[in-house]
Parts: C-alpha cells; sequence; structure tokens
C-alpha cells in the first residue's frame, strides 16, 4: 500500500485518462476533466501518463504516504505541502515513508488538482479504465469517491527514480488557464435549428459559468440563444466539449461523465485541445468562444501533444 | 444500401464526425445506421477510437492525431454504397422476465387510467411485441427500444422521480425502455426485471447491444 487517506474532502476521485470506446454500450469516456494536467503529474514522477492518479475538487485532502515515492500536484494554482513544508505544484518531490502529502491551491485558483504519485494507482480496470464513473458507481475505488481510511495500493513498484526529484514542467508549456478566458470553437451541426443570428450572438457574448456545473456538464449564463425549429432533435451522440442548448435557451457545456448520446440542438463544440482550461474554470469565471476551422483545431492538439512528448522524452527511465 | 436519404457528413467538433443517414425514426433508417456502424466497427479503420449508433446517425470519434476529418470520411463514403444485410432479423433475442404492476410497477395504473386499457392488457400489449434495441445511451447499458404498441403511449412524469430503481421497465411517450442503474427518471414504471441489465464487472458490461431483439416476459409474482 503507498498511500492512506487522511483527509478526503469532497468529491475526490481516482481518473485516469477515461473509457475508449465504450460509446456504443452508454459508456461515458469520463477520465480526468484536465487530462493534460493528469498527464503531466504522472510523468513528473516517471509514470506513463495514462496512469491512474487522484482528481482533487478542493483543498482540505491530506494523504500519509507509507512508501519512499515521488509525487507530484498539477493543476492551475496548485501547491504540494510535505510535512508543512511547501513545494510548487507541476514538480516532482520526493516523499519518504510515513511523509504527510497536502495538496493544496489558493482560493478559487483553479477547480481540479491532480496528485500522482510514482507506481500509479492500482485499481480493477473496469471497461477499459480506472477512473471512477460516480454516477454509474463503477471504476476507481469502489465506484465512488474517496474517504477517511482509505488505503491506495500502487500498480508497479513506487521506488522513487531520484534523478527526476525536484524537475519541473516547463511553464511555457503550461496552458493558458484562467478566470476570464476565450475558448476556441467548431461550429455545432445543427446551426438551422438556431434563430437568425443565434450563433452570431453566442459568438460575440461573454458567458458565466453558472453553480450548476459538475463532472457531467457545466451551466453557461448569458445571452439565451433563441431556437427557430423545434428545441428537441431525435436523440443523436455526443462528446465532450458539446455545447448543447436546451429549450429556454440557456448553454450547457458537456463534460467528462456527460452521457454519450443527447437530444439537445448544439450550437458549438469546444475543441480538444481547450477542453482542460474549460474544466478549471470555477462558478462566476468568464468564457468568451472563437471558432477555428478544424485544421487550426488539429494543429494546436498536435502542437499540445508534442510538448507532451518532448516532454516524457526527458522524464522515461524504462 | 438503399438510399433515399443524402446522408450527410458534417464535424461534431475536432475529433468526431456525425453522419445522418434520416430525420426520423423508422426501421429503415434503423437498419442503414445499424449497417454502417457495424461496417466501422468490423474494418478497424486507423484513428477510429469509437462508433455511436442512435436513431438516424452515426457518430464516429476519431483520434486527431492518427487521422484528419477529410481522410476519415473519404474512407467512409463509400461504406454507405456497400451491401449489408444487417439490421432487424440479425439481432439476438434476449428475453427480459418482468414483475408487472404492485410495487414493482408503481405506474401501471396510471397507464392504465391514460390508455383506457385494463392492467391485463396493458401487461398483454407490452409483453407480446419485440422490440429492437436501435441504440444504447441516456446512462450505460439503456436500450433505446422500438416497437411498442401504440396504445400503450403515455406521457412522462410530470415531475421526475428522484431515485427509480435498476430493472425498472418503464414507458415515455411512444417510447419503452428499461432502467440499467439506479438514477433520477421521469419513466412511467410499470414493471421491474432483476436481470442485470448493465454489470460493470461483466464484459461487456451491458446485456443488450444496438441490433439486438428483446421480449418482456410476464414473471410470476407480478400483479396481484
Amino acid at each position: 500500500m503507498a498511500l492512506e487517506v487522511l483527509e478526503a474532502g469532497f468529491g475526490a476521485t481516482i481518473q485516469d485518462l477515461g473509457r475508449i470506446g465504450y460509446g456504443a454500450m452508454g459508456i461515458p469516456e469520463g477520465g480526468a476533466m484536465d487530462a493534460l494536467a493528469l498527464q503531466v503529474a504522472n510523468l513528473l514522477v516517471g509514470n506513463k501518463p495514462t496512469a491512474a492518479a487522484i482528481e482533487i475538487p478542493s483543498a482540505n485532502f491530506k494523504v500519509r504516504s507509507n512508501q519512499d515515492c515521488l509525487v507530484a500536484c498539477t493543476g492551475p494554482g496548485w501547491i504540494l505541502e510535505i510535512n508543512g513544508r511547501s513545494f510548487p505544484g507541476w514538480m516532482a518531490v520526493l516523499a519518504r515513508a510515513g511523509d504527510l502529502i497536502e495538496p493544496s491551491t489558493e482560493p478559487e485558483a483553479g477547480r481540479w488538482g491532480y496528485l500522482a504519485f510514482s507506481g500509479g494507482v492500482d485499481v480493477p480496470v473496469v471497461a477499459g479504465s480506472r477512473s471512477t464513473f460516480l454516477r454509474g458507481r463503477f471504476g476507481g475505488l469502489e465506484g465512488r469517491g474517496l474517504k477517511n481510511g482509505d488505503r491506495i495500493s500502487s500498480l508497479h513498484d513506487p521506488q522513487p527514480n531520484l534523478q527526476l526529484a525536484g524537475q519541473g514542467f516547463p511553464p511555457d508549456l503550461l496552458p493558458k488557464y484562467g478566470h476570464s478566458v476565450t475558448l476556441r470553437i467548431i461550429p455545432g451541426p445543427q446551426l438551422e435549428l438556431f434563430g437568425d443570428g443565434a450563433y452570431e450572438l453566442f459568438v460575440k457574448s461573454t458567458y458565466r459559468v453558472g453553480s450548476r456545473s459538475d463532472r457531467m456538464g457545466y451551466a453557461l449564463e448569458g445571452p439565451p440563444l433563441q431556437h427557430v425549429l423545434s428545441t428537441d432533435i431525435l436523440s443523436e451522440g455526443v462528446v465532450p466539449g458539446v455545447i448543447q442548448v436546451s429549450s429556454d435557451g440557456n448553454p450547457l457545456v458537456l463534460m467528462s461523465d456527460a452521457q454519450t448520446t443527447g437530444g439537445y440542438g448544439k450550437i458549438a463544440v469546444v475543441i480538444r485541445s481547450d477542453l482542460g482550461i474549460l474544466a478549471q474554470l470555477i462558478p462566476g469565471d468568464s468564457v468568451a468562444f472563437q471558432p477555428v476551422n478544424l485544421g487550426e483545431a488539429r494543429e494546436e492538439y498536435l502542437t499540445l501533444q508534442k510538448a507532451l512528448i518532448d516532454f516524457t522524452a526527458t522524464t522515461t527511465v524504462d | 444500401m438503399n438510399l433515399d436519404f443524402l446522408p450527410r457528413f458534417r464535424p461534431l467538433g475536432d475529433s468526431a464526425i456525425l453522419i445522418s443517414l434520416g430525420e426520423t425514426i423508422s426501421a429503415e433508417t434503423s437498419d442503414l445506421v445499424l449497417g454502417l456502424s457495424e461496417l466501422v466497427r468490423e474494418k478497424k479503420i486507423e484513428g477510429v477510437t469509437d462508433c455511436i449508433p442512435a436513431y438516424a446517425t452515426v457518430l464516429i470519434k476519431y483520434d486527431p492525431l492518427r487521422v484528419d476529418y477529410e481522410t476519415l470520411s473519404g474512407v467512409i463514403q463509400p461504406m454507405l454504397t456497400r451491401k449489408k444485410n444487417a439490421g432487424r432479423s440479425a439481432g439476438r433475442i434476449t428475453e427480459i422476465p418482468v414483475y408487472y404492476g404492485g410495487k414493482y410497477g408503481p405506474d401501471l395504473t396510471e397507464v392504465v387510467r391514460h390508455t383506457g386499457l385494463s392492467p391485463e392488457e396493458v401487461i398483454r400489449l407490452h409483453s407480446g411485441a419485440e422490440y429492437a434495441v436501435c441504440f444504447i445511451g441516456f446512462l450505460p447499458g439503456f436500450p433505446y427500444l422500438s416497437g411498442m404498441d401504440s396504445r400503450l403511449a403515455t406521457p412522462r412524469l410530470a415531475t421526475p422521480r428522484q431515485l427509480v430503481p435498476a430493472g425498472s421497465v418503464g414507458i415515455a411517450g411512444s417510447q419503452t425502455g428499461i432502467y440499467p442503474l439506479d438514477s433520477p427518471g421521469g419513466w412511467q414504471i410499470i414493471g421491474q426485471s432483476f436481470l442485470a441489465i448493465f454489470d460493470p464487472k461483466r464484459e461487456p458490461p451491458a446485456l443488450l447491444m444496438a441490433g439486438d431483439r428483446v421480449r418482456f416476459i410476464p414473471a410470476i409474482g407480478g400483479i396481484k
């Protein structure tokens, strides 16, 4: 056993990169809300980027390490305290057996923190992933959020690679997190459902993240987008990032744990590269949208992945 | 495939293609949808990560690192002209025992009131039909079934329930379905099955797949 949970806070779960290929069974992708932050946390401690780690939605989370291991905490504004001593986030730190590890964040800096430790989290793989799917009560640790007293085992020998200790993720490669962001979008496939000018209104307006926001979706508050035709369409497949508009005209952007099909018109879809930045917004933050074409979106994604691969080269030892 | 409707390819974000094969719920459209998704799955196309059929669309998800929208559309286009005898007659038949009425089907009385049928007739009509699984969605393993007798159609509850137990069999408008997990829900619950519709410990976890056929068998001990 590698870690023991002393203070679970509320809503911390085991997550990896989610379930790929199970959509036809109605199983959501799930996985880390901020996939890049999860991958970097893993890479920093010498894990594969696909390893499972702990996703933490708020401070007041504390674990004790029962073995020597490398730990890293990522996410905007997140730092790590070990036995009360502060270390920067986005950096690998050596923790000794018995050390108290406390990820924390400046108030309201960012929403999701990722705590990875060398060896990665060992929980059973369900439908191709170790991610917790709370609504389905499966994956992760018994399909639930972490609680005090939980013991988290490591999948591989957590023997730390001391060369990695102190190494950080290059700050210039960090996503452009903030409380007022512009997200890039691809126009939705059902613009004909919306009234004249609805898409233009959406693109030139600023929305606020509503309080009704969780791992399934974030409500957006701002100018309502009127439909001209029926508000409902035949249910069809959806993906995280889809901005759907219900009959009252209010947009909601689907997140990791969103259902696999939906029957609302979609005004736009946030590009993959910006999903992590979106995920880290907190209620009240403001968001604007900028249309891009598929080529630009792909270029952006390739650049992001290349940065990850280049960084991997500096951390992988196996 | 015989296409009266011109298929439409549209991007759904930067890593999915939404292909529309019709505009209404029909057996013919469903056959096209299931035929295409089966082909896409069989072909193991480079870069395709998932394929989600629905009433009239197939959503194909892809990894932008491995393929782009234009290339993938070009690979899929020719599949629409390929003859494929998938669909309704090909599916496995799954029989699902259901305890109708009483504490297992708290809304049977509402369906009786709305339809003017007797409880026995509701059960006879509901269990007398063979249903086709159009697709799975909403919840893991939740089957969207077609083939319900139109006389059973009853609107959803005005106020959804906070908790509908797993295995609940319900009616919503002209649709019928079965809840795979405990979930909030607004369908009129007419019975319950104790068959595991979704079991994460099973591989595959979902009992039903798009293209399957389903019969509900009245279980003894339901309505008194």
